[in-house]
């Protein structure tokens, strides 16, 4: 079955039902990370990884600073970017699924990391005021949305002037891939 | 994958937004090998991907790439 336009909740629907479905995850995306970043990890934490990179060592991330997760999933990229800030930071992870969240709380909880936080909501409508975040990382979410620049206009919104994103996500060129795959309704999640 | 974008729209979305110094600061290769580990492409998928894809593109399809800009002062 193919459908070409689909709509912002029925392409979020496909995402939710896309992880629901996984179960037992043994860690797809850790490969992207250092062994000295995954010993910080509590075993879950590493499990639950879905990114397609990493980008806390490309933030630059200073001690102090406020950092936002965009799509955080279970929260491994939440929680590198709380040690590198330190107890005088903070981190905010936000993700559209309850159940990652859920997750996110948990293995931070076991990490006993409190300069954490995470939030239901939607990357196109932060739940962040305007100009207080120092840095926006995100990890393999943004493709996710069916509205990318205002995903990128709520990043602006919620940095501080002079803050800065440092995002990894999945690039394709078109052409590369043939419309069979491309409007196949679990390319979106894929 | 659907939704992802080429990279220069990539850049060209954050400076349509007002970020400025945008830079690739890394590029990483995805293809079917890494597809299969993700678990979030569903059988169907694969099947059809491994029909479909040629050779090189089954190394590499994707391209994983991480960003940085800065909204300015």
């Amino acid at each position: 079955m193919t459908r070409d336009l689909m709509f912002k909740d029925e392409i979020q629907q496909l995402v939710a039902d896309a992880y629901d479905a996984v179960t037992d995850p043994d860690g797809p995306g850790s490969r992207n990370y250092s062994t000295e970043q995954l010993d910080r990890l509590p075993a879950g934490a590493r499990r639950w990884t879905f990114g397609v990179g990493n980008p806390v060592p490309a933030a630059d991330l200073q001690p102090g600073e406020a950092v936002l997760d965009l799509g955080c999933g279970a929260g491994i990229d939440a929680q590198l970017a709380a040690t590198e800030v330190g107890p005088s930071g903070h981190v905010t992870g936000v993700d559209l699924l309850p159940a990652m969240v859920h997750r996110a709380r948990a293995f931070a909880a076991e990490a006993r990391r409190d300069n954490l936080t995470f939030m239901t909501g939607e990357m196109e409508a932060l739940p962040v005021a305007d100009e207080t975040v120092d840095v926006v990382i995100s990890n393999g979410s943004i493709n996710l949305s069916a509205r990318k620049s205002r995903v990128m206009a709520e990043a602006f919104r919620a940095l501080k002037p002079g803050g800065r994103p440092a995002v990894t996500d999945l690039t394709i060129r078109e052409e590369d891939l043939p419309a069979e795959i491309l409007t196949h309704p679990s390319a979106w999640a894929g | 994958m659907s939704g992802a974008l080429a990279e220069r729209v990539f850049a060209q979305k954050l400076e349509g937004v007002g970020f400025d110094d945008i830079v690739v600061t890394n590029r990483q290769a995805f293809g079917m090998a890494d597809a299969v580990d993700y678990l979030l492409f569903t059988p169907d998928l694969i099947e059809l991907m491994e029909r479909l894809l040629p050779p090189e593109a089954k190394r590499q399809f994707a391209t994983s790439v991480t960003v940085t800009a800065r909204k300015p002062a």
